[in-house]
Order: C-alpha cells, then structure tokens, then sequence
C-alpha cells in the first residue's frame, strides 16, 4: 500500500472518531515535497481530544481489528503513542498525538495556519510549512537534515510569489533560497533589504541580509555578529561562512533548549 | 607506529570519535565545529585571500554542513 492511502486510512478514523488533527511528522514533510519512507503518523490534536483518546480511537472501524496497544509516553500529558500495527517489513506502525509541542503555538493558532490538500476527494490537514520546520528543531541530527530540505522548499515557496518579495527576504533561510534572491536582484532593493531585516526573526535571515543594507537597525542578532556582517561584502565566501556559524549556533542553542525540557519532564516523573 | 596511525591520532575529529564523543564523523565534525566558532570569526577577520579563506579546512568543513548552493546539484 503507498504511504498516501495508508494516510488517507489513518485520517479517516481519526474524522470517524471526531478528532480535530493536524498531520505532522513524515507524512507533513512529505506533502511539502521531500520523498520520505515513514511508518509513523504523527499528529498535532486539540487540548478537549485527550479525553477519552484511546476509546474514541478503539471505536473506529480501522483500528478496532487492528493490533492496537498504547505505548510509552515520556510526557503522557503531552504526548501519546499507539502501535496500531506491523507491516509486511517487520517495522511497526505507530499513531503518535501530541497535545501540547513544547515547540509549538497552542493547537488553535497552528490550526489557523494550517494548509491543506485534497486526495482522493478527501481533505488532509497539515501544520504549515513554518511551524513544521520549528516543530523539527529537537536534539535529534536527523529532524535537521529535515529542517535543512524545508528551508530550501519554504524559500523556493516565498520567492516563486512576485508580489512577496518582502516577507521572502524577511524568512530567507537557505543558500539556495539566497541565491535565488541574488540572481533575481531582490538585494538591490534596499528599501526592501531594510524592511525584511526589520520583520526578520530568525538569525539566519538577518544573517544573509545585513551585510546588503549595513545601516539597518538589528536587534535580534547579537552585536559582536551584527557589527562582523555589516563590514563584510555581500555574497563572499565570509558573508556565507558567518551564516554557517550563525545556522550553526541556533542550531546548538534549540538542541540545548530541547535536551533541557526533556531532562525537566523526566525529573518531574 | 606507522605514519597512517599516527596521523588519524592527530586529526582532532578523530578523537572526538575515538572519545566517544560522537557516534559518526558527520556527528563528531559538528562538535568540532561547534567548538570552533570564534575560529570561524578569527578567519573571517584574518587577511586570507577569499580563496585561501574559501579553503581553509575548517571553512570547508563548515560549508560542507551548512545550507548547499545550486552548484551542489551540478557535482
């Protein structure tokens, strides 16, 4: 069975039990376009769903014949697991929910950014490209080689849209992304530059712009990074080597911040 | 001991590994890196021309983890 309509299955017990879902996870990262083999399903379900979870689920007709056992939480307040199977492969299948991410924005506003599709005439609800990447930021090498994909996707995404070029620039994240923005002249607005540094919140955008508008205030870098960037030339090899280390350093610090609310639910056990 | 044992003991990513601080040399090339930054800067403020600069191996292992370019496809 292709992984789409083993999907299309899943979501539709979880409509049959009257879930209210976001699709995250594999599937999520494979709808935005990087080809993944994924044996999970995860979800991202409102706060009022947890109630009565397991039994909504058991109800329904896929997975009251299928092999169906809860399974280890670390955070079962937050975060809950079901095998609901294994496949022909030997890997098992597992439904995992999570009601409140710690990386994430309560369900209700993901759930006002959400993007969705139609297969086979029925509706897939997904967490929006943005919020996806965040929920990728963990401790774990792999989500980053994820989050390195999406980027690219999300720039190819906001650059493709002509009349966008601000908030393009404001959420610049990849060196494809910013070369596309340079082939194109997008840097020799510098309004524009200016503007997307201001709405910029991510250090990597502010990375990539600054040096093409030195002038324009910055409070979300750090100084010391800040004043290196503004004396460098656009687009050389030091412009780009800053970036890295600045990617790199987010990249460090959300793996810290992700250990640490790990070790905090753990010793709360 | 042989030069080839004794250079892998020198190569500090190796000993990040042979430390265990690491479970693959992509894994223990990020420590090394993360490690390393305000070398990155020190190069970044050093007179190296933008080639040597390009290829120093530091630089080059921070690149080759960073965001890929176009040309990468091209490779």
């Amino acid at each position: 069975m292709n992984p789409t309509t083993r999907l299309l299955e899943v979501t539709d017990a979880l409509n049959e039990a009257g879930l209210q879902f976001l699709i995250m996870g594999g599937h999520a990262v494979r709808h935005y376009g990087v080809d993944r083999n994924t044996s999970d399903f995860d979800f991202h379900v409102s706060g009022d769903s947890i109630r009565g979870l397991e039994e909504r689920l058991r109800r329904t007709r896929l997975l009251s014949r299928s092999e169906f056992k809860e399974g280890v939480s670390w955070r079962p307040e937050d975060f809950r697991r079901y095998q609901i199977g294994v496949l022909p492969n030997g890997r098992e299948e597992w439904l995992e929910f999570w009601i409140r991410n710690h990386l994430l924005a309560p369900f209700a506003e993901l759930y006002q950014r959400r993007e969705e599709s139609l297969e086979s005439s029925r509706r897939l609800v997904f967490l929006s490209l943005p919020d996806l990447i965040r929920s990728k930021e963990t401790e774990r090498d792999d989500d980053w080689s994820d989050v390195r994909l999406l980027e690219e996707i999300l720039d190819a995404r906001n650059l493709a849209n002509p009349t966008g070029s601000v908030t393009a620039l404001s959420q610049l994240r990849s060196r494809r992304g910013f070369e596309t923005a340079e082939a194109t002249g997008l840097f020799g607005k510098r309004d524009e530059v200016r503007e997307a540094i201001r709405q910029a919140k991510h250090p990597v955008s502010i990375a990539y712009l600054l040096p093409f508008a030195p002038d324009a205030e910055c409070h979300s870098l750090e100084k010391t990074i800040a004043d290196v960037l503004r004396r460098l030339q656009p687009g050389t090899a030091r412009h780009l080597a800053v970036v890295e280390a600045v990617r790199l350093s987010y990249q460090r610090a959300a793996k810290a911040a992700d250990r640490a609310d790990k070790e905090r639910q753990q010793s709360a056990r | 001991m042989a030069p080839v044992q004794a250079n892998i003991l020198d190569d500090p990513v190796a000993q990040i590994l042979l430390a265990g601080e690491a479970t693959t040399p992509s894994e223990a090339e990020l420590v090394y890196l993360e490690r390393h930054l305000d070398d990155v800067f020190r190069l970044v403020a050093s007179p190296l021309s933008e080639d040597e600069f390009r290829r120093h191996p530091l630089i080059a292992m921070l690149f080759s983890h960073g965001s890929r370019g176009w040309e990468d496809s091209l490779r």
